[in-house]
């Protein structure tokens, strides 16, 4: 199971990792109770500040979509506990909706992308 | 122990020193005619400037055997053979490192005349999600079985007044498991292209340097079993067998897995990974202290630096330390 970091990417790193780890549990690679590696390892191997990856699982913390308890290793929480508000979970989508919209095309080519990109996460969950 | 012990260590180490040579000697040509180490070189590079970095490397390569050969003579002529134990510590200190430079250096001079673009850069790299842990590279019964050995030894040593032969294995034994941590805690950073075949090469290393570190293990616990049991086992000529048939077991064993590792590594191009990806300033020297870095090594985009704030980096120091306290312990 690998995380892809790229680094002429204009997101910041610890904002690949969290989006990274995000999408690995979203398609089932990640289940919950998983280990995720110590943030020592994880910065070694990327060459990058230790808070760096701390805010990547702060963020992911903050989400609900993992649990890290003082001197034990983060894991996956369970998909139970993640309850948010609907509005809060639409922002993000109306979001790169926009951008869509913005970026010249019709809705149809939108709803395509969109049930292709959906497909392409789901389909490790089944 | 009789000096007759040394000399057959002595020259058990050199005739294992000339097969490695004899290896390295032409390890350049790995991937083929094509490659020199880990740089594809243009036709005919082996004519002209190939052959002098080739030689300049060759001498390199040479270097420390220049001065064993040199050392051995004055330990021969003037000192005592015990000293020719010290010596070999020192070469195989000495060996490894200069072979990792002289390649360095060699393929930097190849560079010049690399097939362009024949050595992918990639800037999207994948980062396995595994944890590694030393538990999960570590065998309980083997463990168990050295733990055993070390006890036994010291038991016996107890009654003993010289000590400086059980410090030195157990201290050695404890570095080698210094140097499992490190392996252990080694960057593992994959190109997004064929992640998988380099994700096995660089597990398959891994594993290689785990082992040998454990079979160098092994072999010191048992020369100090040995040593201590001297007056059982029968005196000298029982432990001069003992340690012949370990070495030789041993070197037929790395040989065999070496050669296994360096098959697979033939088959893999190599890639030019890209060093730490955040630090708004490299570090210039060979030496920098980046607490804020958990890397041992920084890769930079020329070369790797040392951080002395990584906690590795302490341990190997302060072990490095030790180890030269105790060789003057037993000199003095």
């Amino acid at each position: 199971m690998f995380l892809t970091i790229d680094a002429q990417d204009r997101r910041p790193i610890y904002q690949q990792v969290a989006e990274g780890i995000q999408a690995l549990i979203a398609a089932g690679d990640l289940k919950e109770g998983a280990s995720l590696p110590p943030v020592r390892q994880l910065a070694a191997d990327l060459g990058v500040n230790l808070n760096t990856v701390a805010a990547a699982y702060r963020e992911l913390q903050t989400q609900g979509l993992i649990t890290v308890k003082h001197g034990a290793r983060a894991t996956v929480a369970s998909r139970t506990t993640v309850a948010r508000p609907d509005t809060e979970l639409r922002r993000p989508l109306r979001t790169a909706l926009t951008q869509l919209v913005l970026a010249g095309l019709p809705k149809r080519k939108i709803l395509g992308m969109v049930s292709d990109e959906l497909e392409a996460l789901l389909k490790g969950t089944r | 122990m009789s000096d007759a012990y040394f000399y057959v260590i002595f020259l058990l180490f050199v005739a294992v020193q000339a097969n490695t040579l004899k290896k390295r000697w032409r390890l350049h040509l790995l991937r083929g005619e094509d490659w020199f180490f880990g740089v594809r070189v243009q036709p005919g590079f082996y004519g002209d400037p190939g052959r002098k970095i080739l030689r300049a490397h060759r001498m390199r390569l040479l270097f420390p055997y220049v001065v064993e050969l040199l050392a051995a003579a004055l330990i021969l002529r003037y000192g005592r053979p015990v000293q020719l134990t010290y010596l070999m510590f020192g070469m195989v200190a000495l060996i490894v490192p200069n072979h990792i430079l002289a390649v360095v250096a060699a393929q930097r001079q190849a560079r010049r005349y690399e097939l362009p673009g024949s050595q992918p850069s990639p800037t999207s790299v994948l980062l396995p999600l595994e944890t590694r842990r030393l538990r999960d590279y570590t065998h309980l019964s083997l463990e168990i079985g050295l733990a055993a050995a070390n006890v036994l030894a010291l038991a016996l040593a107890y009654r003993s007044s010289d000590w400086a032969v059980p410090a030195l294995m157990l201290y050695l034994q404890a570095g080698a498991l210094l140097i499992k941590v490190a392996l252990v805690g080694w960057r593992t950073l994959l190109p997004a292209d064929h992640a998988e075949a380099y994700a096995e090469w660089r597990e398959q290393a891994r594993r290689l340097f785990l082992d040998t570190c454990d079979t160098v293990r092994i072999l010191l616990a048992a020369e100090l079993l040995f040593a201590v049991c001297f007056d059982y086992l029968g005196g000298m000529p029982a432990l001069i067998s003992a340690t012949v048939v370990m070495l030789i077991a041993w070197v037929a064993w790395y040989n065999r897995r070496r050669n296994r590792f360096l098959a697979l590594t033939g088959g893999i191009t190599p890639v030019k990974l890209p060093g730490a990806l955040e630090l708004e300033e490299y570090p210039r020297g060979v030496l920098c202290y980046r607490p804020a870095y958990p890397a041992m090594l920084i890769k930079g985009p020329q070369r790797y630096s040392l951080n002395l704030a990584s906690r590795r980096t302490q341990a190997g120091v302060a072990y490095a330390a030790g180890l030269a306290g105790l060789c003057f312990w037993m000199f003095s």
